[in-house]
């Protein structure tokens, strides 16, 4: 949780989730702006696999004081069979009208037209996979310091082994 | 027969339980470039998806046999290795990866070699000033925002890049505007000269063709091909369409 107290202060929240067989990854933030002109910007991926059920919630709290505050919060999710889940669950609780606030939900899942187009130029059906969730969490990974980029991206790569039967 | 690149015998084809192709044959030699044309919704994209392996078209009757193999219902990252290359209708945005990347990697899998850096980068510069392209778009994500015209430009690139022995052009030059037709017609061109591998040409219009010796034409109505003719047969069907080949 972050407590916007100052004035003009601000703060970030990157996720990126990957719930895999029998995981139930719940997880979410929690931003209170108190002072002026305060601004937060939660940004999270989830990806589910199998039974993997990924849960995101997101508490914004604006008290009355928090004028001219901004809150931006973008969660994607990326499933990739029919039999996992993802739910997002926000809540917010707004106590001034002089405020700019954005929510956004997505829920998609791979395309096939991007695994054959990949596969049609020689990749296999495991890496255009894994490539498809790496891009899906890329401009996440960008923000990440390259160690961890790399390690993510070895990540998904390991998630997705075996995925394609 | 030896020389035969490809040769589809009564194929059909079935898309969510409908059959859209039903019955087709076709035969190319290596090195021949053949059109394909015919009325919206005939069957073209879905020959050349079926060709290439897309899981989603179920061959329920018929062979297609590649360079003399059998590769009816083989996988399109196998067919693609044998030498099999699809330019897309409607090419897709792949964020995650940069167009350069994506085309080394291919080389790289297609080949099983490393491929060195330098030597890479300086090939993709020199065709990508062939097809008009800025040469930033080589570390720009996939198709990602880039304009219908840079979309087809870009997989002449990988055409020309992959050298694949039969290249299957899906309506390459559709929407495109008169400049963006000549430089990707340059590409093609490219292609026959330097590689000189056969071509199939899904297309409506002459324009893209000018510039080649088409050695014969195909029209596709209904799910089968119910005429073959030669270089002249295009120029009658711009004229008079495809209305002497219904019923
Ligand atoms: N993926 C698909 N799902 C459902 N129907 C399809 C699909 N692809 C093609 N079709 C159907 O197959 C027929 C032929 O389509 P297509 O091969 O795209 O024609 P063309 O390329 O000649 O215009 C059309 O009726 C189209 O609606
Ligand atoms: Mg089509």
């Amino acid at each position: 949780m972050s407590v916007l107290q100052g004035d003009n202060s601000r703060c970030e929240f990157t996720g990126v989730t990957f719930a895999g067989h029998g995981q139930n990854l719940d997880t979410g933030t929690k931003v209170v702006h108190v002072g002026k002109n305060t601004s937060s910007y939660i940004n999270t991926k989830s990806i589910s696999k199998s039974d993997g059920i990924s849960t995101f919630r997101s508490a914004v709290v604006v008290g009355q004081n928090a004028k001219g505050s901004k809150s931006s919060v973008s969660c994607e999710s990326l499933m990739l069979d029919d039999i996992s889940r993802s739910d997002t669950i926000p809540a917010m609780d707004i106590r001034t009208d002089d405020v700019d606030i954005g929510h956004e939900a997505k829920i998609g899942r791979i395309s096939d037209d991007v695994v054959f187009y990949l596969m049609s130029r020689g990749m296999s059906e495991e890496d255009a996979k894994a490539l498809i969730v790496s891009g899906f969490a890329d401009n996440v990974s960008k923000e990440l310091p390259l160690e961890y980029a790399v390690e993510m991206n070895n990540l998904i790569r390991l998630e997705m082994k075996g995925t394609v039967g | 027969m030896a020389d035969q690149i490809l040769n589809v015998s009564g194929l059909k084809v079935t898309v969510e339980d409908k059959e859209i192709l039903h019955g087709l044959d076709l035969t190319l030699n290596a090195g021949e470039t053949h059109v394909i044309m015919g009325p919206n919704g005939a069957g073209k994209s879905t020959l050349g998806s079926t060709l290439m392996g897309d899981p989603r078209y179920v061959i329920t009757d018929g062979k297609i046999i590649f360079n003399g193999e059998d590769i009816t219902g083989e996988s399109a990252d196998k067919i693609s290795k044998k030498g099999m290359f699809l330019s897309f209708q409607n090419p897709v945005e792949v964020p995650g990866i940069t167009l350069s990347n994506f085309i080394r990697s291919a080389l790289e899998q297609k080949t099983g070699k490393h491929i060195r850096v330098w030597d890479f980068k300086k090939e993709l510069e020199k065709t990508m000033e062939i097809l008009n392209m800025d040469p930033s778009y080589a570390e720009r994500d996939l198709n990602v925002g880039f304009s219908g015209g840079e979309k087809k430009k870009a997989e002449i690139l990988q055409l020309l890049m992959l050298k694949p022995s039969l290249a299957i052009l899906d309506e390459t030059d559709s929407g495109l505007d008169v400049d963006a037709v000549r430089t990707v017609s340059e590409g093609i061109e490219q292609y026959k000269k330097t590689v000189g591998g056969a071509l199939l040409i899904i297309t409506h219009s002459t324009r893209i063709l000018e510039a080649l010796d088409v050695d014969a034409t195909h029209v596709l109505v209904d799910g089968k091909i119910v005429h073959n003719g030669d270089q002249s047969l295009i120029n009658e069907i711009n004229e008079n369409g495809f209305e002497r080949f219904l019923n």
